[in-house]
């Protein structure tokens, strides 16, 4: 391509427009175009076609307004100039008057908000309350519980003292028993002493057996016998005292027995070996 | 004349010196000067009427706000010129995707026909296919044809108002013109748009 020294390639057509609607005013720019017209058809190509576009552009009448629409432009204007200028006092208005809105809706939401906390801690106290409550009820439940237990305990111990009766019964039982085994000893020694006597039983001679049983083993004396033997099984100091307590009426058992005859003794005392207490 | 002896063939200088001292009627004598080169910048950029009505009424309360501030550096008609072009190219760039739909639709509308031949376009086609190929443009390509075809600026001072190099705007020119008559060439029969 034959450019000059002073235009090269993109110049001469990007100038090329400017030429075409002669607005090109540097003559040594218009002479190198023609000449490029002239020796390179690719340049002239371009130059046919942009010739064309501006031919068709010439050619167009841009439709525009007609001349009332000039004539109340400046009225409409100043129309939206006087109302521009109240948006702009309200919008100064609004300037002042949203950060005061956000403001008091800050404030508002801030106390909401601690009404809420407080609202919440109420819940909470409330939980607390019914934690409270229900720890109360698990409370008075173990106390229930408790009671239950105590009850049971009570019951247990009601079942020990009845046990620690049976057991003070026992050790009740045990010196009559103790008292019967030396009877039974004693009618034994009896019965050796009536079967002594060739199977008949003599007054007199029982009554000689009996002070020698009573001589013996104090068997006709049962209140030293007794208290003796229950001097041996339970101390007054002990917590059986009832058994200490209870002597006078085994006294009073022994004294009755004493005075009944002696086969009812000997009955009293078959039964008493079938109940083996 | 008005009461202050100014008319619409007053100075700039004397018409803003006027409306600084609360002569609003100064202002109207500024609306009364530019309002037809204003309106027709912004209509030849953004095609529509009623965009262009609203964007020129933007301008000059932009320019009635703005006035007092205004300090002479360059000359009025360049100030407002400027603010017109800037409004347009704000606008094309808020409506980029609502424009290339529409003139993809027409373009596909178009092309379903044949090549229409010069001698058959009306008038009314005419100036509808070159608005749809100027709404082709890019945005600164669009307002560097504007200026320069229309309005007859400089590369000078449309650098000045793009703030480009001059290169650079020379270059957007003639690719414009390319752009152009490439669409022109899918819808007419180029051969017949020949001029004397």
């Amino acid at each position: 391509m034959n450019t000059n020294n002073h235009y090269n390639k993109d110049d001469l057509f990007h100038s090329l427009p400017d030429y075409i609607s002669s607005n090109v005013g540097d003559k040594n720019l218009i002479s190198e175009i023609e000449k490029e017209i002239q020796q390179n058809p690719e340049y002239k190509r371009e130059y046919e076609n942009m010739k064309h576009t501006f031919g068709f552009l010439k050619s167009v009448e841009p439709e525009g307004p007609g001349e009332s629409y000039f004539n109340n432009l400046s009225v409409r204007i100043n129309e939206r100039v006087s109302r521009k200028s109240i948006w702009e006092e309200i919008s100064l208005f609004w300037k002042i008057l949203v950060p005061v809105i956000s403001i008091i809706i800050i404030a508002i939401l801030l106390y909401n908000n601690s009404g809420s906390d407080k609202t919440k801690n109420q819940i909470t106290d409330n939980k607390n309350t019914k934690v409270e409550t229900k720890e109360k009820i698990d409370g008075a439940q173990n106390n229930k519980v408790e009671t239950k237990e105590k009850i049971n305990e009570s019951q247990n111990s009601k079942v020990n003292t009845s046990q620690k009766e049976t057991v003070t019964l026992t050790g009740d039982k045990n010196p009559e028993l103790h008292t019967i085994s030396k009877s039974r000893n004693a009618k034994e020694k009896f019965g050796e002493t009536l079967k002594s006597k060739d199977g008949i039983v003599n007054f007199d001679d029982l009554s000689v057996n009996v002070g020698h049983v009573k001589a013996d083993d104090n068997f006709l004396s049962p209140s030293n016998s007794i208290v003796e033997n229950t001097d041996e099984i339970v101390s007054p100091e002990n917590e059986d005292d009832l058994l200490y307590i209870n002597d006078s009426e085994d006294d009073d058992y022994e004294d009755e027995f004493l005075k009944l005859p002696p086969e009812e003794q000997r009955e009293i005392l078959k039964d008493l070996n079938k109940s083996q207490i | 004349m008005t009461g202050n002896n100014l008319d619409i063939n007053s100075t700039d200088e004397e018409l803003i010196l006027s409306f600084n001292r609360g002569d609003k009627n100064a202002f109207n004598l500024i609306v009364r000067k530019y309002q037809k080169k204003v309106y027709w910048t912004v209509r030849k950029m953004v095609l529509d009427h009623d965009d262009a009505d609203d964007l020129t009424q933007e301008v000059f309360i932009k320019l009635y706000r703005s006035l007092g501030e205004f300090r002479g550096e360059s000359k009025l008609f360049t100030y407002v010129y400027k603010m017109a072009i800037n409004y347009s190219l704000n606008h094309l760039n808020r409506n980029k995707k609502i424009l290339s739909r529409k003139s993809g639709m027409d373009n596909s509308q178009l092309r379903s026909h044949d090549k229409i031949a010069d001698e058959q376009i009306s008038s009314k086609d005419r100036t509808r296919l070159l608005e749809e190929a100027i709404s082709s443009l890019p945005e600164q390509q669009r307002a560097v044809f504007t200026m320069r075809y229309y309005d007859n600026l400089t590369y000078e001072e449309i650098s000045g108002i793009m703030n480009k190099s001059v290169g650079g705007m020379k270059a957007n020119y003639f690719h414009a013109i390319r752009k152009i008559e490439k669409y022109l060439k899918g819808n007419i029969k180029f051969e017949l748009l020949e001029i004397n």
